[in-house]
């Protein structure tokens, strides 16, 4: 199975961008009369973008923001999710460097994995931004826009079905750019690509440990919170670990760490992701990995 | 390129298609407008409890509304028992009230938001929902802490104290004569546990 990811990202379609706008605006009212979480019907939003493009989700995040505003209720819950909906799509559309129209699709397993790769970064971007504004936590945060996470892979994949079986529907999207062809409704598939797979992999790896990590560590240092003072922890971390033993030592300095800078980690936690990303990508620059059973001249192979 | 699509382009380019500045000027004011809508008919009269104290007459509403959702059902829940020992008892520290405020009124925003209603206008269940949807319930009290630690501890916390300093938690704890409640007479002439 084909699973397209956003591939005319150059052009914001205004058409779409309304379009989602209205849904967005549409969408928020019925989740709100339903008592469901915003999460769904952004996480749909999302999904939309692989099967039309990112202005739709452009559009759905100024119809959450038209939505807030008419209720007379923006706050931090606005901005969380809309920087989740756009940071997702936005992600989508950057993890796929060719943005000429008749090029060839991503493998599902490769836009799949693209799918949880801008999800685990665009989650975690979310909930730091919700913890440094004062709104809630990283953990509570993060968690909640997991079953989001869930929705848009879901829909991905039924997008990308759906962009299979009725092309003509998506045409217009392509259409936005010059060099249309009479091919570019059908899509060609691209063979699995493993060095461009392995890169996303790896920064898989390095967001799903930021998001993670961060949430893990966060939780962590809240509950540690509960202690009043550091002398509190040191006589629980004394019972607990006992004393004069390296174990010990190393127990009670870890907790006390947590204690006075685990908060300030989280916080900074995107500066440390984005050295590793840059220096990832320093190193795969400078050092060529062997390309297995791709073609040498072609680096996006195609099935044909 | 086929002459099906050159038709298609020209079709296109001939029909009147919004440039991307108009498309954001109209989503711009149509934000715009709704805001000053939601904004107009949200705003409700003010009334003060006192010339001093912070909140109104709305705000000891919302939090007998949050009061109705975090009590037990056995618990009966009026506005004149929130009003009497939450907001007219003394303020703990000072800024204590305002920071109440300000937290009935973060509520009240999430809720409306995301809720589609105020608080007092939510069913129980839903209220419980908005709390949730905070992440109220999955944080630790903390006075100076995000949003949702802050509503636990200034709001929720608040009204768990005055319930369990008030003879109405009896059916709950037992406890008939909490701190600042003494029972008079008739409860010292009583066998511990009997009715006489």
């Amino acid at each position: 199975m084909v699973l397209p990811v956003q591939r005319s990202g150059m052009v914001v379609s205004s058409g779409w961008v309304a379009v989602g706008a209205g849904v967005g605006f549409a969408l928020t009212i019925g989740s709100t009369t339903a008592a469901v979480p915003a999460v769904y019907p952004a996480a749909v939003l999302v999904a939309a973008a692989f099967a039309v493009g990112p202005s739709v989700t452009l559009g759905g995040a100024a119809g959450v923001i038209i939505h807030d505003l008419f209720r007379g209720a923006v706050g931090l819950w606005t901005a969380e999710l809309a920087v989740w909906m756009l940071a997702y799509a936005g992600l989508v559309a950057w993890l796929d460097p060719d943005r000429t129209p008749g090029a060839p699709t991503w493998a599902a397993r490769t836009a799949l994995l693209a799918c949880l790769v801008a999800g685990a970064y665009a989650t975690a971007t979310a909930a730091w931004l919700t913890a440094v504004l004062g709104g809630e936590p990283f953990y509570t945060g993060g968690v909640d826009f997991l079953p989001g996470l869930l929705v848009v892979v879901v829909g991905a994949l039924l997008g990308g079905r759906l962009r299979e079986s009725v092309p003509p529907l998506f045409a217009e999207e392509r259409s936005h750019t010059p060099r249309v062809a009479a091919d570019s409704a059908a899509p060609r598939p691209r063979r699995f690509d493993r060095r461009r797979g392995a890169a996303l992999l790896g920064l898989g790896v390095v967001g799903v440990l930021w998001l993670v990590g961060a949430i893990g560590l966060d939780a962590f240092a809240h509950d540690l919170g509960k202690f009043g003072s550091e002398n509190e922890l040191r006589n629980y971390a004394g019972n607990l670990f006992g004393t004069g033993t390296l174990v010990a030592a190393l127990g009670v300095s870890v907790l006390v760490g947590v204690y006075h800078y685990g908060d300030l980690v989280v916080r900074l936690s995107p500066l440390l992701v984005g050295c590793v990303v840059l220096s990832l990508r320093w190193f795969v620059s400078t050092r060529r990995l062997p390309d297995w059973g791709a073609v040498a001249s072609d680096r996006r192979p195609t099935d044909d | 390129m086929t002459d099906g699509s050159q038709r298609g382009d020209s079709e296109r380019a001939t029909a009147p298609e919004p440039t991307r500045r108009q498309l954001l000027g109209a989503l711009g004011g149509a934000a715009v407008a709704a805001g000053a809508y939601g904004y107009g008919t949200g705003s409700r009269e003010a009334e003060q409890l006192s010339d001093s104290h912070p909140a109104s007459r709305a705000h000891v509403e919302a939090a007998t509304a949050v009061a109705d959702a975090i009590y037990p059902q056995s618990v009966a829940v009026d506005e004149s028992f929130v009003e009497n020992a939450v907001f007219r008892r003394v303020e703990p520290t000072p800024g204590h009230f305002d920071a109440l405020v300000e937290t009935i009124e973060a509520v009240e925003r999430h809720a409306s938001a995301r809720f589609g209603a105020s608080v007092t206008g939510l069913s129980p269940g839903t209220r419980r929902q908005v709390l949730q949807s905070m992440n109220v319930t999955a944080v630790h009290a903390m006075p100076d802490g995000t949003t949702a630690e802050r509503v636990r501890f200034y709001l929720l916390n608040d009204l768990l104290y005055a319930l369990f300093t008030s003879p109405r938690s009896r059916p709950l704890t037992g406890i008939e004569n909490p701190p600042g409640h003494p029972g008079g007479l008739a409860a010292y002439r009583r066998a511990p546990g009997g009715d006489e």
